[in-house]
């Protein structure tokens, strides 16, 4: 019970995944009807979904976009970023960041032995819980303060 | 600009880290900063003069440190990023993604031509293009960028500091603001990632001082020794001379 906090913790398990053989358009109607930045590209079947590539808003936009390339045509497979950084859900948390920083990464796909998808950690997702963390920090110093007072008026 | 009132309760007891903390959580690196040695003569409050008094062992006047630099102060327009890409309006959106990816850059600057300068409309993100264009059909080198643009551009002042900033993106619920001069020209962008690292630095330099006070309390004191108990001598009976005999 003793065990840092880990990627598997604080990682967020609701994932729009997509597979490779979906056409690119169709990918960015997914990430705006999801309203998210990326999806996760996987092959096999819902308990078994292993992770091969990520896919951005971003690489749509440079690989599809800025080439003047119809994105109708294009398949998933063509423009993500295949074999991508991936961390074990055990991971601590710290580590998770080194990793994140190692690698210029704002998010990792966090998965199981054998590369079976379990969830997305997004850098500004660690921001939100570590202000959340800090502002309890500073509350707890101004309930200690009071208590103080009231104790020893 | 309005000038801002800055009001720190201040009893008199001895300035701790943690009354600190208590004092100025709204705005932490903010203060953090005008503490900073050298950074008062900027701004002077009363409230963080009293407070940096106390904290230099109750010497009044200015602290002695490093000559202020500019480029420490804590303003948006310090920490903003200044190389801006803009594109004009009427140019395709095609055109918009092939300047991301040549500088490397999520968003751009449109602008449009109005009475010979170009007036900015405002932030076009590369996940506007993904997700408007390609949810929407179109052709990129056909649309303009300037339909793009969502309202009117958030705007912040240059000298405006960081609390202002973090409030201003609070307000609009925007990652970035325009940052712009007295005279309305556009100076940078600021986004959340050139917020961040401006925030966070003087935050680990606060864990850092907590370090530093104990280790310069071991230097300073050394590690306590209980003294050792006094020996009391008393005479002993029948005998001719003293005899040390440990207290209890």
């Amino acid at each position: 019970m003793n065990e840092p906090l880990s990627a598997g913790d604080i990682c967020n398990r609701v994932v729009t995944v997509t597979g490779p053989q979906t056409d690119v358009l169709q990918a960015a109607r997914l990430m705006r009807e999801h309203h998210v930045g990326c999806l996760v590209v996987v092959e096999g079947a819902d308990d078994a979904r292993r992770v091969i590539g990520m896919l951005t808003d971003r690489d749509i936009v440079t690989s599809v976009v800025a080439q003047g390339l119809d994105p109708a045509r294009l398949r998933v497979g063509d423009v993500m970023s295949a074999n991508p950084a991936i961390v074990p859900e055990d991971m601590p948390f710290l580590d998770l960041l080194r990793t994140m920083r190692g690698r210029g990464l704002r998010r990792l796909p966090v998965v199981r032995p054998g590369g079976v998808l379990v969830g997305l950690v997004a850098l500004d997702d660690t921001l939100k819980m570590l202000a959340e963390q800090l502002q309890t920090v500073v509350e707890a110093i101004g309930s200690q303060q009071r208590r103080e007072r009231q104790r020893r008026p | 600009m309005m000038p801002r009132q800055l009001r720190i309760a201040v009893t008199p007891e001895i300035c701790t880290i943690s009354t600190l903390l208590i004092a100025l959580t709204p705005a932490l690196a903010l203060i953090a900063h005008r503490l900073a040695p050298g950074n008062l003569r900027l701004r002077p409050l009363n409230a963080a003069r009293r407070l940096s008094a106390m904290l230099c062992a109750w010497q009044p006047g200015p602290i002695p440190g490093p000559a202020p630099n500019p480029e420490h102060s804590m303003n948006v327009e310090s920490i903003c990023t200044r190389d801006v890409v803009s594109l004009d309006g009427n140019e395709p959106l095609q055109r918009a993604a092939l300047l991301m990816r040549e500088h490397h850059v999520g968003a751009i600057v449109v602008t449009e031509i109005r009475e010979g300068s170009a007036h900015v409309l405002g932030v076009v993100t590369d996940r506007d293009l993904a997700i408007e264009l390609l949810a929407r059909g179109g052709d990129a080198s056909q649309v303009p960028v300037a339909r793009l643009v969502q309202g009117p551009p958030i705007g912040i002042a240059a000298q405006a500091d960081l609390a202002e900033a973090v409030q201003a993106m609070q307000a609009a619920a925007a990652r970035r603001l325009l940052v712009h001069d007295d005279e309305g020209l556009l100076v940078g962008v600021l986004s959340i990632d050139d917020l961040l690292p401006a925030l966070v630095t003087p935050l680990v330099g606060l864990a850092d001082v907590l370090r530093r006070g104990l280790q310069r309390e071991l230097q300073s004191r050394g590690t306590f020794v209980a003294p050792m108990r006094p020996v009391l001598r008393v005479p002993a009976m029948g005998t001719a001379g003293w005899q040390a005999q440990a207290t209890a």
